[in-house]
């Protein structure tokens, strides 16, 4: 489904992913870790399509694509979909709007008939009962003054709202509390299917005790440096980055 | 060949036709009113950019063409079809027509008046003698504005709103400004607006200005006297849609007495050159008074709104917030003056002006001036001018959304932020429609644009 391949990419001429490779098939959870500042985000954004960071080599594709081809929103219709580390606030834009308005973005690209206003209301309902947000959330602007536990479930919100056939979740569950957590987990497992796959990023072991990892990598300036099952999270959790630092300083 | 031999100036021509009009018919207050602003056009000129208060706003465009004031109700052949889409229907207690200034009761609605109110057209509020000799002219003077002068000069009709005592009429009052685009050469037309709120009453009324007819140049001089006493509390909304090539000058002139309140509105989305010089002077403890605003505009347009709040009693409150969407060449002004007097202590004022510009060539002039003379104040003032940042843009388009509609959407959100604290329903979504409609790209899924 995604191919990554040797891909570098830079913000500022500081070059920040030096040369990934991974592949993500159907039906795959991929857990990517690693210390602060090794290149997580920036392989996300780069995979959503930010061009506020250069693609300087290599190259993805998704579905039999050419990834980096795409506008940001053309890959959001084809089916990525990427929940931010830190999401943004709108200002004026209420969050049923901006579903609505995505969501339908979304439909007419796959020649769907577009919802209108109460056939979305029914659908947006329904999925904030899914991941447990209270109603009132739809009328309020994007994030804005969200909590940031708040703003996470509204990542989630959004994805459940989507669909998407790759979700790629930055972080989505720092900051959670204990419920708000497995409602995360709930809704990745609930898009977990054979056609459909999700990249998490993550610092915490936990969120792996809920949605179980086929794949665990890590990520260390700028290279995926060591990838296993679900039981390198466990030992990465016990024994701290500075292990790997070491075995590959040794290496 | 030319039969003109002397070029007149502006104001000559001005008072030529002021000349014709000596004798017009009128009872003896308006009569009163109108000498005054005669008094006042001979002795005023035209203001001038090299003044600070008009820096930004050039009018000579207005004043290059030769008007013919609108002297009498014009033969406009309207019917109640006609004037049907700029109705509300419902939320307001009437709906009064004017057609150049001139009322036009039979294309007009007031029969549910709550008790207490009084809604109708100036030439016809005799009754209320005192109320006119109290007010009318007395709070928007005909000096020093040369354009209150010649609404005054030129007064031959406009709206009248009364709340006696204690009456609350939540519902506001519509009133709707037509202006011709007339087949004889431009028209200026004069309407004046007096609203008198007595002593814990409620009262509000809609202002609104379109024209009718061929798209064409006319000029709208309009003057607004509000007058809230005690405990009152009067609400104020314009829109302002004038045609594309037309001229408005306005004066919304508010007079707080204790305890008082008044809020105004102004949307300004069309008009070649526009200015709404609105202000208010607290001259009782304990009075609020906001001033809220937003204009849109595009092409070559000129969009001024000179705001001022004088604190002339201690305990007031105040608040100036207007928001501008510059598109195409246009330019926006806007000045939030507040002047506290010495006696004006605790004075609680804030203000913001926020502009979004959609293009590099649209420019925004936007200044506060705090005059501050009481020691024991508190006065905020801000000013933002931007676009939304690229990390905003690429929220949206990380969810499927293009970079136009983002924009779009964008734009649709700062602006109508400001219908909030509209509370009349068929105001606020006549409003937010009819924003919606200008800047959203999805406009097939949306009803046509009705005339607001
Ligand atoms: N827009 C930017 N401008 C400048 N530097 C950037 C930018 N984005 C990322 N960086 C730098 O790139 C490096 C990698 O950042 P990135 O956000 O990808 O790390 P991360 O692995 O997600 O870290 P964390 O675990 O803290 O979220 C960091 O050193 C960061 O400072
Ligand atoms: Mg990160």
């Amino acid at each position: 489904m995604l191919d990554i391949r040797n891909l570098h990419a830079s913000v500022d001429d500081i070059e920040i992913l030096r040369g990934v490779n991974m592949k993500v098939n159907e039906g795959e959870v991929h857990a990517i870790m690693g210390p602060n500042g090794s290149g997580k985000s920036t392989l996300a954004q780069v995979l959503a399509g930010n061009e506020a960071y250069e693609v300087t080599d290599g190259g993805v594709d998704f579905l039999g694509q050419d990834l980096l081809e795409m506008p940001a929103e053309e890959r959001a219709r084809l089916g990525v979909f990427m929940a931010f580390q830190y999401p943004t606030e709108i200002p004026g834009i209420t969050n049923a709007y901006f579903l609505q308005a995505a969501l339908n973005e979304i439909r007419k690209s796959h020649g769907l008939e577009e919802l209108d206003a109460m056939e979305f209301q029914e659908l947006l309902h329904e999925k904030m009962e899914l991941v447990a947000i209270d109603p009132g959330f739809a009328n309020r602007p994007v994030n804005q003054g969200f909590s940031g536990g708040e703003k996470k479930r509204n990542e989630i919100l959004q994805m459940a709202v989507m669909e998407p056939k790759l979700a790629i979740l930055d972080e989505t569950d720092s900051g959670l509390d204990i419920d708000a957590l497995r409602i995360v987990a709930d809704g990745v497992n609930k898009l977990r299917d054979p056609k459909r796959a999700t990249i998490l990023v993550t610092h915490y072991q936990r969120i792996l005790e809920y949605v179980v990892p086929d794949y665990v990598h890590v990520l260390y300036q700028g290279v995926l440096v060591k990838s296993g099952g679900k039981e390198l999270a466990l030992e990465l959790e016990k024994k701290g980055y500075d292990w790997l630092k070491n075995e590959l300083a040794t290496a | 060949m030319t039969t003109d031999t002397i070029k007149a100036t502006p104001k000559e021509r001005f008072l030529v036709e002021l000349q014709k009009l000596n004798g017009a018919p009128g009872p003896d207050w308006m009569k009163r009113v109108r000498k005054a602003g005669e008094e006042s056009v001979k002795a005023l000129d035209f203001p001038h950019h090299k003044e600070e208060e008009w820096r930004f706003t050039n009018i000579k465009p207005i004043l290059q063409h030769e008007y013919a004031p609108a002297a009498a109700p014009a033969d406009h052949g309207l019917d109640a079809a006609a004037v049907e889409p700029y109705f509300l229907g419902t939320g307001v207690c009437a709906e009064l027509v004017f057609v150049n200034g001139f009322y036009e009761p039979a294309l007009s609605r007031a029969e549910n008046l709550p008790q207490g109110l009084t809604a109708g057209n100036l030439a016809n509020a005799g009754d209320h003698g005192a109320t006119l000799e109290k007010h009318l002219g007395q709070h928007a003077p005909a000096r020093p504005n040369m354009f209150n002068a010649l609404n005054a000069a030129f007064l031959h009709d406009g709206a009248f709103i009364y709340a006696a005592q204690n009456c609350v009429a939540r519902e506001p009052v519509h009133l709707i400004f037509l202006t011709t685009t007339g087949e004889n050469g431009p028209v200026a037309a004069y309407p004046r607006v007096l609203a008198v709120a007595e002593a814990n009453s409620e009262a509000a009324f809609i202002e609104q200005f379109a024209p009718v007819g061929q798209p064409g140049v006319y000029f709208n001089s309009v003057v607004t006297e509000m007058a809230a006493a005690e405990g009152a509390r009067l609400t104020h909304y314009k829109v302002t849609q004038e045609a594309d090539e037309a001229f408005h000058m306005a004066t919304i002139r508010g007079a707080q007495e204790k305890d008082s309140v008044i809020q105004s509105f102004s949307f300004t989305f069309r008009g070649r050159i526009v200015r709404n010089d609105v202000s208010s002077v607290l001259g009782g403890e304990g009075g609020d008074c906001k001033l809220n605003g937003l204009y849109l505009t595009q092409a070559d347009q000129l969009v001024d709104n000179h705001t001022f709040i004088e604190h002339a009693a201690p305990h007031c409150a105040s608040w100036i917030g207007y928001k501008g969407v510059l598109d195409g060449k246009s330019h926006g002004v806007f000045t939030g003056k507040i002047l506290v007097q010495r006696d004006a202590q605790k004075t609680d004022s804030n203000q913001l002006n926020s502009n979004m510009l959609l293009t590099d060539t649209a420019t925004i002039d936007t200044k506060p001036q705090l005059e501050i003379f009481a020691d024991d104040v508190k006065c905020t003032h801000g000013s933002t001018t931007g676009k939304p940042p690229e990390e905003v843009i690429f929220y949206f388009r990380s969810r499927g959304i293009s970079e136009e509609m983002a924009r779009g959407m964008l734009t649709y959100g700062f602006a109508s932020e400001v219908l909030e604290d509209v509370d009349v329903e068929s105001l606020r979504s006549r409003l937010d429609r009819w924003i919606f409609h200008r800047y959203s790209p999805k406009k097939h899924t949306l009803v046509p644009e009705k005339a607001i």
